[in-house]
């Protein structure tokens, strides 16, 4: 097969095994299977009884679901970047590279990763705002499938941008997938309608897909339209984030080529 | 006194155990009843296999790590009731060990320099000295991190001998050295011994570094020493020899060796043979009897690196 | 005896770490921005019918709590850089004690803790309005009591890494935050469930915090909140410190080499 024609097709066994990897690796770090289930739990409990002293149980519950999806999304964002990570902190990248991997396989293995990652730990959440608040964010409805649907799509967009930044500065940058990450909390409206902030950070804010994801889980009795209008705007939002990171990161990497991918594991 | 006396230092690891208090692992004796002493301007080599107990000794020898029983005294008075004092004398380096990678040598140096109680203009004129003894001053303001082994290598050698110590302990000190910087790095031992009377405890895998510079070698094995003596002493307990000839007929010569029963290696058209030095010359008549000729010979007497093979095969 | 040369050593080898560390000096600003952003915004609107003193505990409480965050994470990201750099071998091969070597964490962890503290102060003011200074003389003895608990919690840590070595490192990140969620910092220990309540009123933080946050409330000052906090900080610390020693001592039977693997 010559190169060319290796980048038209897309072999779902080996973006499969690029999600397996990190499942693998996952399954065996102890500690980094308990982060991500420890920093749901605690912001889960942090908020939930922040809220439940001020405003009281309804309030409680609103801002506990918010919570519950964001870091639904947050940790798949974290598991798409550490995967790139890894490969670079354990100076394999060179050697998953020089297989028939093709770079397009590599993102639709990140996307294989999102789902269950996202799954589990929105399932697990769930179970910790009811055991401890009487919550369901899951009690929403059916409008959570479409939600954590986008999420699901933001949290491979974010995890390609970590993997740019890593692509093009190395692991001098590492530090930057957890900032990048946690700092669209505090202007994606997660923990607060942004109506709260400075109007110059609202209008950045709205050119971003979250604020209007977390306006529905925020309010899911709002009028139809309202809803429907929001998720409109948060899907093409989201899909055209992805489609930029996706190019983003392939001309990054491309461009990585020409000084040597084991340049990066410095 | 002697800079170091060291009196039936024994150390047996505790027990691991799981969770749940089982044996993991049972107690093991690492060291076991050693004694010896490191007289002063002597530089002692401490050998032995992997296994054989050189860093758990080098280790109580610095109170990283605590003995289960014996004495270490540095200049009669007793390590672990004076260990502040001593330490400002016992200068210590080791390809094993690192050093904060985002701190620069000359900022590494500084520390250490301070840690040992050095002033300004002593930390100045030592630190700028020993990075030029070292070849390493154009380092200076490089991170420790971005170095390659032998630059860090050379830094910690820097750092071993900042406080102008009496005595000091050196693990694997030229691993990873290119062979004329290791060479340098000898010398430098050496001259250090012979202006100042430093000692050195010396541990090493370069059986030939160690012939060069040590005065004498203490060979352990399974935590006990079984040799105390030197390097050509040592060497002398092996009595195979290595004869290498090169023959005019390789095929006869080596079905002649085999019929004696000695141990060769073909190596192109040289014959080397493992034979005992008292009998080279019996083996070589033979050869010229049988018609093979040899234009080239030579004898490679036992090494301190054949003892140490010797008995590294009986230890398995 | 302590030698005042070995602390200054030591506390210079970490202030030279931090100045080459651009990241992890980032890290000492990022995140108390973050808490302090996500927690206030929050906060602003889950309070917008219970009024603003409700806001100003929050926020005054949450201003402090860094502090606690900050002198807890100093002392035990020493240590932890030591074990990660393997240096903890050259270390303990010069003349310094642990003693020395938890004297410079702790003036290092007060140096930084000012910082963080000053920093979110001026953030506290420029987003929410909050003044920190509000609180008055209450501020010297709160600061002081919450001081001790950064570095008690930190110097716990510090023995389980001591012991434990770089297996324990996640202990240095989740440890100081559980005492977020139980401490009293962000809500009073009253809204948790009892036997979280039971354990939030043995730590002397929950003290602390009811001053800040009952003095924002209005509620009459109670003299021994103080007195208990000041009293279970020094016990907490005077046990982690004989911790530390306890536990070194126990890994110099082992070797401090393993605490690197």
């Amino acid at each position: 097969m010559k190169a060319g024609e290796r980048m038209k097709t897309v072999n779902l066994r080996t973006s499969f095994a690029i999600a397996q990897r990190y499942l693998y690796t996952l399954s065996r770090d102890r500690w980094l299977l308990f982060e991500m289930f420890y920093w749901p739990a605690f912001d889960i409990a942090l908020y939930g009884y922040v809220s439940a002293w001020i405003g009281g149980p309804s309030t409680t519950c609103t801002v506990v679901s918010a919570v519950v999806f964001w870091h639904a999304m947050l940790q798949a964002n974290f598991a798409v970047a550490r995967n790139f990570l890894g490969e670079l902190t354990s100076g394999g990248i060179t050697n998953l590279f020089a297989t028939t991997l093709s770079l397009r396989e590599w993102i639709a293995g990140c996307a294989m990763l999102v789902v269950p990652i996202s799954m589990v730990v929105f399932c697990l959440c769930n179970v910790v705002s009811y055991l401890v608040f009487g919550c369901l964010p899951l009690a929403i409805g059916l409008i959570t499938i479409p939600l954590l649907t986008l999420l699901m799509v933001n949290a491979l967009s974010l995890g390609l941008i970590s993997a740019t930044l890593l692509t093009q500065f190395g692991l001098r940058v590492q530090a930057t997938i957890f900032i990048i990450g946690w700092a669209l909390a505090l202007a994606g409206g997660a923990y607060y309608p942004i109506g709260l902030l400075p109007s110059i950070v609202q209008n950045a804010a709205r050119l971003t897909p979250l604020p209007y994801l977390f306006a529905i889980i925020r309010t899911p009795d709002a009028v139809t339209h309202t809803v429907l209008q929001n998720i409109t705007m948060a899907a093409a939002l989201s899909l055209a984030y992805l489609a930029l990171a996706i190019l983003i990161f392939r001309a990054t990497f491309r461009r990585s080529l020409r000084y040597g991918l084991a340049r990066l594991t410095f | 006194m002697n800079p170091l006396k060291v009196t039936n230092l024994t150390k047996t690891f505790p027990a691991q155990r799981t969770f749940w208090g089982t044996v993991k692992n049972p107690p093991f004796t690492a060291v076991d009843n050693v004694s010896f002493e490191v007289q002063e301007g002597e530089i002692l080599g401490l050998l032995g296999p992997n296994g054989a107990g050189k860093t758990t000794t080098i280790q109580m020898l610095l109170s990283t790590l605590k003995p289960t029983s014996g004495e270490i005294a540095y200049f009669g008075k007793n390590f672990f009731t004076n260990r502040s004092e001593i330490l400002t004398q016992i200068g210590f380096a080791s390809a094993y060990v690192g050093l904060p990678k985002r701190l620069t040598v000359r900022e590494n140096l500084e520390v250490y320099g301070r840690l040992y109680g050095l002033n300004r203009e002593q930390r100045n004129t030592r630190i700028k000295k020993y990075l030029e003894e070292f070849g390493v001053d154009h380092l200076a303001n490089r991170e420790t991190g971005a170095l390659s082994a032998g630059e860090t290598t050379r830094v910690m050698l820097a750092k071993a001998f900042l406080s102008y110590p009496k005595i000091v302990l050196l693990d694997e000190p030229t691993a990873a050295l290119d062979p004329d910087i290791a060479q340098d790095i000898r010398q430098f031992i050496l001259d250090r011994r012979e202006k100042d009377g430093v000692s050195f405890l010396f541990t090493s895998h370069n059986m030939g570094e160690v012939t060069e510079v040590c005065d004498r070698v203490l060979v352990l094995q399974h935590g006990k020493i079984i040799a105390d003596d030197t390097p050509e002493a040592l060497a002398a307990k092996v009595s195979m020899a290595h004869l290498e000839l090169l023959v005019n007929d390789l095929e006869k010569a080596t079905t002649r060796i085999s019929k004696r029963g000695l141990p060769y290696k073909v190596h192109g058209h040289l014959l080397e043979i493992e034979v005992n030095e008292h009998a080279i010359a019996q083996i070589l008549q033979e050869l010229t009897h049988a018609g093979i000729t040899y234009t080239q010979i030579s004898i490679r007497k036992p090494q301190l690196e054949d003892y140490f093979v010797m008995i590294a095969k009986q230890a398995k | 005896m302590v030698d005042k040369n070995r602390i200054y050593a030591l506390t210079t080898r970490y202030i030279y770490q931090l100045s080459h560390d651009r990241w992890h000096l980032a890290d000492m600003f990022y995140w108390p921005f973050f808490d302090l952003t996500a927690m206030g915004y929050m906060a602003t609107w889950v309070s917008r019918d219970a009024g603003s003193s409700w806001l100003s505990s929050i926020i005054g409480c949450m201003v402090l709590w860094q502090l606690v965050v900050q002198t807890n994470f100093v002392v035990s990201k020493n240590a932890l850089l030591e074990l990660i750099s393997a240096n903890v071998l050259n270390l303990f091969t010069t003349p310094i004690q642990i003693r020395e070597w938890l004297t410079a964490c702790f003036i290092l962890s007060a140096i930084a803790g000012c910082t963080v503290l000053l920093f979110c102060s001026l953030i506290a003011k420029a987003l929410f309005g909050y003044n920190l200074l509000s609180l008055g003389w209450l501020l010297v003895p709160v600061v002081i009591n919450l001081y001790l608990s950064g570095i008690a919690l930190g110097t716990f840590v510090t023995a389980l890494l001591f012991y434990y070595g770089i297996r324990a490192q996640t202990a240095t990140y989740i440890l100081g935050w559980i005492f977020g969620l139980i401490g009293g910092s962000y809500y009073p220990a009253d809204v948790l469930p009892l036997p979280f309540w039971l354990i939030a009123r043995s730590i002397p933080l929950s003290y602390a915090f009811d001053v800040v946050r009952y003095h924002h409330l209005g509620t009459t000052f109670i003299w021994h909140n103080l007195l208990a906090a000041a009293i279970l900080n020094t016990l907490y610390l005077l046990l982690a410190t004989s911790l530390v020693r306890r536990l070194f001592s126990r890994t110099l039977r082992y070797g401090l080499a393993r605490l690197t693997y």
